[in-house]
């Protein structure tokens, strides 16, 4: 059993989310912003910077002309684009190691926040009002729990195997009950921490709620976590089956000519962010 | 000293090289068609995500997404290479429910079946399988020998 004061202490010891990049994340939001503003912030921070011009000028964007500097990046891609590079770029450093309570080889885990950040947006035609801009860094970060909760789920996989495996249980709920913490709570504690907007942690908080908790983002990152695992991005792992999955599938009312009509729109681009963003090293 | 060729998500890959080990990780829904000609040594693997094309305009970007354009290619640049139909030992893996408890979808299913038909179509027989189930698999194919391991997080056996 993991106690609050573990959680707590594991929170603190994560490698703060990068500061610069969440000053430019809040301005993007917020009533203050302009092109300039923007500019200015990023190019305090040089990595950063120099992140947002390669991945600019990568086939991802496929630009006629090289970008040379940060404010004419934010003028062609615009500042939803940049808003979702920023926690791309910051991220992608948590998911390094092999969490290997969730993944059989390191990157996998990547690999499906990648895909789920990609469908989500993709899929934002499904709602009549959502805040699109922040629907790829929703579906990025929906697992972010998982950073911290690994080595608690490696340490008693026979145990919630067993609960999943014998006992039907969610693999959700079997955290719940061999930990104490689920990956979405702790997910939701180390948003909170990091000061992201509300509807980010939310989708972090319910995206396996067997309710279906009512945002359109925790809906539309709910469906796109079912999609990336039916395409097999994780399916090392078999046992993730969720409650959820059934209650946003039937909201949307999705049969299965929608779920193949959804993986084939999708899957190109998917596999495009993936090769940008390479983390995986299967090495023999 | 093996080396391995990975065949991604609606990919597929061709070798004659005797140290290739052809690897394609985590199928769900998708299935992997391994083809092996034991008397050239040369080896294929493709693995496909969806049934059929038609519901995609752009299908044809990528062709190894669909059963009905990946296959014939895939038979294809085989033939290219010398192999001979009748020497084609043809293997399916996959085709799994990982996700779909209630089998309410069946995309493995339908994967399955697509590849049945248009093999039996052209008279090819399904030598080995290892289809459906909930489990999910990472396939290896060892060109020197033609021998295929299957595993995933829990267990590894040959084909």
């Amino acid at each position: 059993m993991m106690l609050m004061k573990d959680l707590v202490q594991a929170i603190e010891f994560l490698p703060a989310f990068n500061q610069n990049a969440l000053k430019a994340m809040e301005l993007i939001r917020s009533d203050n912003y302009t092109n300039k503003r923007l500019s200015d912030i990023i190019k305090l921070d040089a990595s950063l910077s120099a992140n947002i011009l390669k991945i600019s000028n990568s086939a991802l964007y496929a630009k006629p002309k090289q970008i040379y500097d940060v404010s004419t990046a934010i003028s062609l891609l615009g500042k939803q684009q940049i808003y979702s590079l920023l926690t791309l770029i910051s991220t992608q450093s948590y998911f390094a190691d092999l969490l290997d309570g969730y993944e059989v080889y390191k990157g996998e885990l990547w690999e499906h926040n990648l895909a789920v950040a990609v469908i989500a947006e993709n899929l934002a035609y499904l709602e009549k009002n959502v805040d699109k801009s922040i629907l790829f860094t929703a579906g990025l970060l929906h697992d972010i729990g998982k950073i911290i909760l690994s080595i608690w789920v490696k340490k008693e996989a026979n145990r919630i195997d067993e609960l999943v495996d014998k006992e039907n249980f969610d693999f959700i709920d079997a955290e719940k009950t061999v930990l104490g913490f689920t990956h979405s709570d702790i997910g939701a504690a180390i948003l909170k921490h990091w000061n992201f907007p509300e509807q980010i942690i939310n989708s972090a908080k319910y995206h396996h709620d067997d309710k279906l908790f009512n945002d359109p983002i925790v809906r539309l990152v709910t469906l796109a976590d079912f999609l990336s695992f039916t395409i097999g991005f994780l399916a090392q792992k078999d046992n993730m089956y969720m409650k959820s999955y059934d209650q946003v599938l039937k909201y949307y009312n999705i049969k299965t000519k929608d779920v193949e009509k959804m993986i084939a729109d999708n899957i190109d681009k998917v596999l495009n962010i993936i090769n940008e963003f390479k983390l995986i090293d299967r090495g023999q | 000293m093996n080396k391995t060729t990975v065949v991604s998500i609606a990919d597929m890959k061709i070798s004659s090289n005797p140290d290739d080990v052809l690897v394609t990780y985590s199928l769900g829904s998708c299935i992997a068609i391994v083809l092996y000609d034991p008397y050239k040594k040369i080896g294929g693997m493709m693995h496909v995500m969806l049934p059929d094309s038609s519901i995609d305009k752009n299908a044809n970007i990528n062709p190894f997404k669909y059963v009905d354009l990946g296959l014939p290619i895939l038979f294809k640049n085989l033939f290219k290479l010398g192999c001979k139909r009748g020497s084609i030992v043809t293997s399916l893996i996959g085709g799994s429910n990982v996700m779909d408890k209630n089998n309410y979808f069946n995309i493995g299913e339908r994967n399955y079946q697509a590849i049945r038909k248009m093999l039996w179509r052209n008279n090819v027989i399904i030598n080995n399988e290892d289809i459906g189930g909930s489990k999910s698999r990472t396939v290896r194919l060892y060109i020197d020998s033609g021998k295929i391991i299957v595993s995933n997080a829990k267990e590894e056996y040959e084909l």
